[in-house]
């Protein structure tokens, strides 16, 4: 179960922050419309222009939650900001376990510590059917203790991910792409680039391309890769997601989406 | 073409060329690939050095780990080592190298890129802090990630270091293990045998062969193991090429007098030997797992010359053991087996009482190098 929970968690990261399924941008959901994935937050559009999200699946290893809400609109650029805090901690100590399915060396372990994920988003829709958004964001992490550098995971996605940990802080900066092809498939091409000072592997940069197929409003049916190309302790390397180890093969991600509105 | 046309070809396009950017999580090799080489950042000025008598030195450095209580071998709870712990062993292992001079230098167990060793590459490390000058390396284990007990990342292999040139170096692949499921087999070690032609000048057709076969499996597989290492050597020799060879064989010297290990290496909660245990043997510590274990090595000394004869061996036996487990300082004694050999095709190649079993190197590795002066033609 705890494999399967930590395979989950990895998969959804994939993800990323995903926003209303129409577009990756800076609007909220509507009040009362709530979304679940597979592999994405759970997210629920509330009033005053708000939007809290969690990721159920691995709530209960790495509890988080993250809240959306719309500010002004800046020249032609709707903005929105996006805060979000996790506790990593029982997760990275299951991790850090003797034998199959230890990621991390049971030697280490880890004190309390939260990540706290600040960003604004600028959506531009002048473009219509396209809809560009850009992001720029501060990661800070906090523990009790110092946390050994050996116990990083250098794999990608996890390794920049959890690297506030180790550094304190990081950077992140990015552009989403959505546009439709025909009224049901939609496409999203992203690229992001986080920068970690400090630490041996000091950026990464992840480019996602999804195409889904949006039955309705209330269901969709989504395929995708991820590229990340990133500088770890190791030196730099790239690498496309999903990979099945033993097959040696890249295969799409797929995701089914679910939303519904409250009464 | 419409926009939305377009639109899928810029997603298509996008899809086609990234595919490429994917390497397997666990490198799998062909029969005989290329070795990759490595060359000191400064050459050493060889001509004070004899082309006709050669120190030849084999040594199984265990990754630089010395005796830091690792978790897979030494009843340890250790995995991620720090860069300090990494320099100063391989710093010990440098002035032992310095010391003792060798002009070719088998090593097993040399890190790469392992997460353990703090991505040190070891082979640069020492051609950088000794007098050799050339070096190849051949994996035996490399994966991206390994996910147990917090391995991560691996590249670990044997190597060969020369003070001349190594030219038409090869990767020789050894089976896997057959008494693992499939998915440890996946990410378990891919055992090789280094092989390496060695340019010493007035000899053309010299080679250095070095290999490290398998500690741990219960079944037959280091016979197979051995059965190839012998194959390799055979067809150099058939070839008429003249060689050196040696390495961590894993195997104990026909007529050892003890072939089970288990209860000197046996930590503490372990059970072993006694019914209802469960395996009745530790791993890597039994040698007679399967029919003639205990005589495997006897075709090898047989066919090639011992830098250790076999006669001197029985005469003395804890004179020429190489391997000290963790539980030495507990049964007070640091030495139990000979694991450790070197071979020649050169008749008579051997500089009578040249040998040495370097036993002071205890606190370096598990293992103790094994030097003998090689005498060419």
């Amino acid at each position: 179960m705890k494999n399967f929970l930590a395979l989950t968690l990895i998969v959804s990261s994939l993800f990323g922050k995903t926003e209303n399924w129409s577009s990756h941008s800076a609007n909220v959901l509507q009040e009362k419309r709530i979304e679940i994935g597979l592999f994405q937050p759970l997210r629920i559009g509330v009033s005053g222009g708000r939007e809290w999200s969690t990721h159920p699946v691995y709530f209960f290893m790495m509890p988080n939650v993250s809240l959306k809400k719309t500010r002004n609109v800046w020249w032609e650029f709707d903005v929105s900001s996006r805060h979000s805090i996790s506790y990593p901690t029982p997760l990275l100590n299951m991790l850090a376990r003797q034998g199959t399915g230890g990621i991390i060396s049971p030697e280490f372990t880890f004190p309390a510590a939260v990540i706290i994920y600040n960003e604004l988003l600028f959506t531009w829709e002048e473009q219509k059917p396209y809809n560009i958004t850009f992001k720029l964001g501060v990661s800070l992490g906090l523990a009790a203790e110092n946390i050994s550098k050996g116990s990083t995971i250098d794999l990608p996605l996890a390794y920049h991910r959890f690297a506030p940990l180790y550094n304190g802080y990081g950077l992140r900066t990015g552009i989403d792409f959505t546009g439709k092809v025909t009224e049901k498939i939609h496409y999203l091409l992203d690229a992001d680039i986080q920068i970690l000072p400090g630490m041996e592997g000091s950026f990464a940069v992840e480019h996602k391309g999804m195409i889904s197929w949006n039955k309705n409003d209330y269901f969709r049916i989504s395929l995708g890769y991820k590229l990340v190309h990133g500088e770890y302790p190791f030196g730099t390397d790239t690498h496309i997601l999903p990979y099945l180890p033993m097959a040696e093969t890249w295969v799409p991600f797929m995701d089914f989406q679910w939303a519904w509105d409250r009464k | 073409m419409n926009s939305a046309q377009k639109n899928i070809l810029v997603f298509i396009f996008l899809g086609a060329f990234l595919l490429p950017g994917c390497d397997p999580i666990v490198e799998t090799y062909n029969n005989a690939e290329d070795a990759i080489y490595y060359e000191s950042q400064t050459i050493n000025d060889v001509s004070t050095s004899s082309e006709n008598e050669l120190n030849v030195m084999t040594w199984n450095i265990r990754f630089g780990c010395g005796r830091i209580p690792f978790f897979g071998d030494a009843c340890g709870d250790r995995v991620v080592l720090t860069e300090v712990e990494v320099n100063t062993n391989l710093d010990s292992v440098v002035v032992r190298i310095n010391r003792e001079d060798p002009d070719i230098l088998l090593l097993q167990e040399m890190d790469r890129s392992s997460k353990r060793t703090n991505y040190i590459d070891q082979v640069q490390y020492l051609l950088d802090n000794t007098n050799m000058n050339y070096g190849v390396y051949a994996t035996i284990w490399n994966s991206q990630f390994i996910p147990s007990d917090g391995i991560g990342r691996i590249d670990m292999g044997n190597v060969i270091l020369s003070k001349w040139k190594l030219t038409n170096a090869e990767r020789i692949k050894l089976p896997l293990r057959e008494d693992q499921e499939g998915i440890v087999q996946y990410f378990y070690l891919r055992r090789s045998i280094l092989k390496t032609q060695v340019q010493v000048p007035g000899h053309d057709n010299f080679y250095a062969v070095n290999i490290h076969a398998t500690a741990f499996a219960t079944d037959d597989t280091k016979q197979k193991h051995i059965d190839t290492y012998l194959e390799t050597l055979e067809s150099l020799a058939n070839e008429g090429a003249l060689f050196v060879t040696g390495g961590d064989l894993n195997s104990l010297p026909p007529g050892a007098d003890s072939t089970d290990f288990c209860l000197e290496d046996m930590c503490e909660d372990d059970h072993y030997h006694e019914a209802g245990n469960e395996p009745q043997h530790k791993d890597g510590s039994y040698f007679e797992n399967f029919e003639n274990e205990p005589t495997i090595l006897q075709p090898l000394y047989e066919a090639y010359e011992p830098a250790v004869s076999i006669v001197d061996y029985l005469e003395n036996e804890p004179a020429y053991f190489t391997h000290a487990p963790s539980t030495s300082d507990r049964n007070g004694t640091y030495y139990d087996r000979k694991l450790d050999y070197l071979f020649t095709n050169i008749s008579n190649g051997w500089k009578p009482s040249s040998d040495q079993t370097h036993q002071d190197y205890k606190q370096i590795s598990d293992h103790m190098a094994v030097s003998a002066i090689l005498q060419l033609p």
